[in-house]
């Protein structure tokens, strides 16, 4: 495929490089404002895992040196509640000079309760006569299904049935560095909040819904942010930073988590079990599947990994989410694609085992072509859809088909160990998502220079990525075009929910309609302007710009600076707003150029995909994995800016390493608490385990007809790496390892082996 | 963070007044010690925390041809890189090697190590939501809970808390001293550790010293001519990690055969374990496959898994197997 060439966009030399404002501390977080002004915020949660709060006495901790204030569900009915669904739940803020003083009155505040009964195991759920939550009214479960085509009819015209079950995956939280906070004021009416958000205004609608204030009176401030993983969309935080403030007056209080409640409650990534029934023809073809899954902690979303990849004429998909006394799962790095994705690979490679071919001969057999619409209403096309050569690029860069063995034979290495290799490939089910419209302001210099107005915080340094979209549009320089102001709710627009899903392909078309809205200005001052107005007839159309400077397109050597254009020239000449709409494109979405013959605006399909390769050694003694190599491929579209890109590539394997691998959640089940919460028993990974030079990342580009510069959201690049990591275990000591709520960490492997019981 | 008054010593009596006034604990490197405080994880912390890293002269290495002596300050760092004790004393060399992470290597001190307070994941739990027998609770949470990480060779005072400490299992196979300042002919490091009774004051100790007791050195006789050692540490990451089984062997070899060898388990027992069974196992054999998993077999005679951890007998087995190869 030939893409276009861009002037300034992808090149990796473009990068502002704030590493250095992380290294040098110059980077503001939440925590980092109003130094010797403000007061601390710590939460009591609960430690039962049902019921209701019967009392609160909160006499000792008043009492104590330095505490100034608790607040409780009275105070802050749309933060706390009297309700108890889960061991951990907040229950009672306190207010004190230092944090440490916070913390000490935690113990000081005494909290009885009406304790109900509780579930804290997603099996007991689908019993007959399970304890009910509360968590939903009368029922514990959240069904939902899906059909296409005709399930008994497929298995009519199958050759090869297979049922297999997928225990349950793993439930994580990996604990970023800057834990959950908020710091809030007021002065007189007026609220003010500092939160490390990823969706800075939808963090301020949030807060006027919890405060019932008018939005003008609310002004949120999103600075940089210690760890998102999309779970920095949690709005909670403001919330109880602003209660805490007005129980002292309005003066600044930073609201802040410990380590360990940071991990006792917050959102983290649901598990998922599930049942297939799938038939093939002995070619290889799938005929039908029939799946049951069961989702812990959130709904159950029809899987894009089974929807949007596998050519499957026949589908029954049921399942229903669990909803049971422990704390709620949801966006973590990722919705739902790690969990199918993984169910998915491990009955599809069982299914090939059956087949008697191999996992790349099954997927190479059933895998949509790329100009092949969605099989499902209303059967969209894909802007760019590259799972199919990520597919083959992992392959052939891995050598996998050269590799790969029956499962557990002939494997064995020199050292004893046993050699196996995994792949897995998907459409993933990011891409261009955006759920409300995102827009742009691009401001025109009098000295000829851009600031770009962003509504969104900066982490990965996300403005700079939209500073290649609009150096872009605009015909200028990277160096000439600058991020403004950011972060900022009262002066800049809603520039996104920051994170890989959305905020390229929607952020990205705001700006770039930004900033068409602001050349096509200067291109209508430039024309007033010596040597272009004396051009007979001349009209902005005329006009095109290249490194900074607005030529005539008849003539190049007639030509201006963005400089000359501006000289003189009222401000409002330079400015520019855009807006992209909810799923992604410019002013109102669907194809920006017409593709497989659909016409401009057509309405289409904006997602990633991503296959991956794995090859492991398998100590079969001690159950220790090593992973000798892996190969990810990830489609971006176009790619923007190449150190963000590079920069999800990398958190995303260290992320599926330590899911298939390393960690997950410990659950005290007879309490249901979470009682893991420091990196020592979470496991998150060590560099020793990651070992960063063995990982082969490839961004492979596709022109996303959708998206103005054709690019689409990476999402989350890497999350079909722990699939092929439990595939290449199989492959390695032919049993499948039964994850647990976990990672296969080597005392699962030794279970799976008989060594251990 | 607990509060507390922090005291800078100057001399061990002084440091051990302040500890016998009641309430007070020694801090050295702080690694341990530091965590246990932010994380107000016990019901009675210390008011007062003693700093000794100010009392000179405890940081030293002195080997001889009879003893080697590491005063107690001495940094795991710096017992890892010594060169007489990588060659002669090579279990303790690589044991202190496998703590943590060169950052808790370089503060930590071997004082510390073998001081530190439990793992156990209830224990540790941070605002006692857990309040174990350790801290006077009435029962240990891991028996019915989460026990994928605890003993395999049963409870001491009911508690299934295991000992966390790397040099504790290699000082055991050497058969080092534990000198205190009330205590100059040493412990023998196989009586120090343990767990004090369930209504002692000092039931969060890994070990059996008093409350006005601070370790001040450490004392390995030499090994006899044509010994060997090694240490084998199991976890789930190669760093940060406390062992959920290490392994440390002891092997004076003669004539091509095990003329005594000294076993020992971590990470399995609320004290260093020492495999008396795989010690009898190997003794007047030659170190083979079959001798060594032999050996490896008897190591964990009399162990149980109560729940999530029966793997780790697998994994001791394969550590003394290993580690007795390692000495051949």
């Amino acid at each position: 495929m030939t893409l276009p060439v861009f002037n300034v966009a992808g090149k990796p030399e473009n990068h502002d490089c704030h590493i250095k404002e992380y290294l040098t501390g110059k980077a503001d977080y939440t925590g980092d404002h109003m130094p010797g002004r403000k007061l601390f915020g710590a939460m009591k949660h609960a430690t039962i895992a049902h019921g209701t709060i019967k009392s609160i006495d909160a006499t000792k901790a008043l009492n104590e040196t330095g505490v100034k204030a608790v607040i409780t569900y009275k105070e802050a009915p749309t933060v706390l509640n009297q309700t108890i669904l889960y061991w951990g739940q907040p229950v009672v803020g306190i207010v004190a000079d230092d944090w440490y003083t916070a913390c000490r009155a935690i113990n000081l505040v005494d909290v009885t309760y009406d304790e109900l009964p509780s579930i804290t195991e997603a099996d007991e759920a689908l019993k007959p006569g399970a304890v009910l939550s509360g968590k939903r009214e009368g029922t514990n479960l959240a069904p939902a299904s899906f059909t296409r085509g005709d399930v008994d009819a497929g298995r009519q015209q199958a050759d090869i049935e297979l049922e297999t079950i997928q225990p349950w995956t793993t439930t994580y939280q990996h604990s970023p560095i800057e834990s959950y906070q908020a710091l809030a004021w007021w002065i007189g009416d007026h609220l003010y909040v500092y939160q490390g958000s990823q969706n800075l205004h939808g963090n301020k609608s949030a807060v006027v819904n919890y405060l019932e204030m008018p939005a003008n009176k609310v002004h949120c401030f999103a600075r940089y942010l210690g760890g998102g993983h999309g779970a920095r969309l949690s709005n909670w935080e403001s919330g109880i930073a602003a209660f805490m403030s007005k129980a002292v007056y309005g003066l600044p209080v930073l609201f802040r988590e410990t380590k360990k409640h940071n991990m006792l409650f917050h959102i983290r990534q649901y598990e998922v079990k599930s049942t297939y029934k799938w038939g093939a023809k002995n070619d290889g073809s799938l005929v039908y599947l029939d799946a049951q899954n069961w989702v812990n902690g959130s709904g159950a979303g029809m899987s894009t990994v089974m929807r949007t990849t596998w050519i499957i004429p026949h589908v029954k998909w049921e399942g229903a989410g669990i909803y049971i006394n422990v704390p709620d799962r949801g966006s973590w790095r990722c919705v739902a694609d790690p969990p199918f994705a993984l169910n998915m690979t491990m009955a599809m490679d069982k299914l090939a085992e059956k087949l008697n071919i191999s996992p790349y001969e099954i997927r190479r057999k059933n895998m949509m072509p790329v100009d092949m619409p969605d099989q499902d209403s209303p059967y969209r096309y894909w802007g760019s859809k590259e799972v199919n050569e990520c597919f083959e690029t992992v392959a052939r860069e891995s050598g996998y088909t050269s590799k790969w063995h029956a499962p557990g034979q002939n494997n064995k290495r020199t050292d004893g160990r046993l050699h196996g290799i995994g792949i897995h490939c998907h459409t993933d089910s990011h891409g261009s998502v955006a759920g409300t419209s995102m827009a742009g302001i691009v401001l025109m210099q009098p000295d000829g220079t851009a600031l770009i107005e962003a509504g969104c915080t900066k982490p990965h340094n996300s403005p700079t990525m939209l500073v290649h979209f609009t150096a872009e549009t605009l015909g200028m320089k990277y160096e000439d075009v600058f991020v403004g102001d950011w972060g900022n709710s009262d002066t800049t627009l809603n520039s996104g929910s920051h994170g890989g899903s959305a905020f390229t392909g929607a952020g990205g078309s705001a700006f770039v309609s930004a900033a068409r809205d602001c050349r096509a200005k200067v291109f209508a001052a430039a024309i007033t302007k010596t040597p272009l107005k004396e051009i007979a007839g001349i009209t902005v159309d005329d006009l095109d710009a290249k490194d900074s400077e607005i030529f005539y397109k008849p003539d190049p050597t007639k030509r201006i600076t963005f400089r000359t254009a501006m000289n003189g020239t009222p401000p409002i000449a330079g400015y520019g707003t855009g807006w992209a709409a909810a799923g992604g494109g410019t002013g109102g979405g669907g194809l920006q150029r017409p593709l497989f013959g659909l016409p401009v605006g057509t309405a289409v399909n904006a997602q990633s995909a991503a296959a991956s390769v794995a090859e492991v050694a398998v100590d079969t003694d001690t159950g220790e994995v090593e992973i000798l190599g892996h190969w990810n491929a990830t489609g971006c579209g176009r790619v923007i800016f190449y150190e963000g890109v590079m920069s999800q590539f990398g958190s995303g394997t260290e992320l599926q390493i330590a899911q298939a691998l390393y960690y997950g959640d410990v659950y005290d089940y007879a309490t249901g608490a979470v009682i893991g919460s420091q990196f020592t028993e979470t496991q998150l990974p060590t560099t020793m385990d990651i070992r960063p030079s063995r990982h082969n990342l490839y961004p492979i580009e596709g022109d996303d007809h959708s998206a103005p510069l054709g690019a689409h959201g990476i999402g989350e690049p890497v999350v079909g790496s722990y699939a092929c990591i439990l595939s290449a275990i199989y492959n390695a000591i032919g049993v499948w390892v039964d994850p647990d709520h976990g990672a296969c960490n080597p005392d699962k492997v030794l279970k799976a082996l008989g060594k251990a019981t | 963070m607990n509060k507390f008054t922090h005291v800078n010593a100057t001399t061990i009596a002084d440091a051990a007044a302040t500890l016998a006034k009641g309430k007070a604990q020694v801090i050295a490197g702080g690694t341990d010690l530091t965590s246990y405080l932010k994380g107000m994880i016990s019901p009675n912390p210390p008011e007062t925390v003693v700093n000794i890293k100010t009392i000179s002269g405890l940081d030293y290495i002195q080997p001889d041809s009879s003893v080697l002596k590491i005063g107690a300050l001495t940094t795991l760092a710096k017992i890892a890189a010594n060169s007489t004790i990588q060659s002669n004393y090579a279990v303790l060399a690589q044991a202190a090697l496998a703590v943590g992470s060169p950052e808790l290597r370089n503060m930590g001190t071997i004082g510390g190590n073998i001081c530190q307070k439990p793992r156990c994941i209830y224990y540790r739990n941070e605002f006692n939501d857990f309040n174990c027998l350790r801290k006077m609770g009435t029962q240990c949470f891991a028996l019915t809970g989460v026990n994928r990480y605890h003993s395999i060779f049963g409870g001491v005072n009911a508690c299934f808390a295991v000992c966390p400490s790397d040099t504790a299992i290699a000082l055991v196979a050497l058969n080092a001293k534990i000198i205190t300042n009330k205590n100059s002919a040493g412990w023998d490091a196989a009586e120090f550790f343990g767990m004090p009774n369930a209504t002692d004051a000092r039931r969060e100790q890994i070990n059996n010293l008093a409350a006005d007791e601070i370790v001040t050195e450490i004392q390995v006789p030499a090994p006899a001519a044509g010994t060997k050692s090694a240490y084998r540490k199991f976890s789930f990451r190669k760093a940060i990690d406390f062992p959920l089984v290490s392994a440390a062997v002891v092997a004076t070899i003669s004539g091509g055969n095990v003329s005594s060898a000294s076993i020992v388990l971590g990470g399995v027992y609320n004290s260093p374990r020492v495999a008396t069974q795989a010690q009898t196992s190997i003794a007047g054999k030659a170190i083979n496959d079959a001798n060594a998993t032999a050996a490896g077999e008897a190591a964990i005679t009399g162990s149980s898994g109560i729940g999530q951890n029966d793997y780790k007998r697998q994994i001791a087995k394969v550590l003394v197997t290993r580690a007795l190869t390692d000495c051949a």
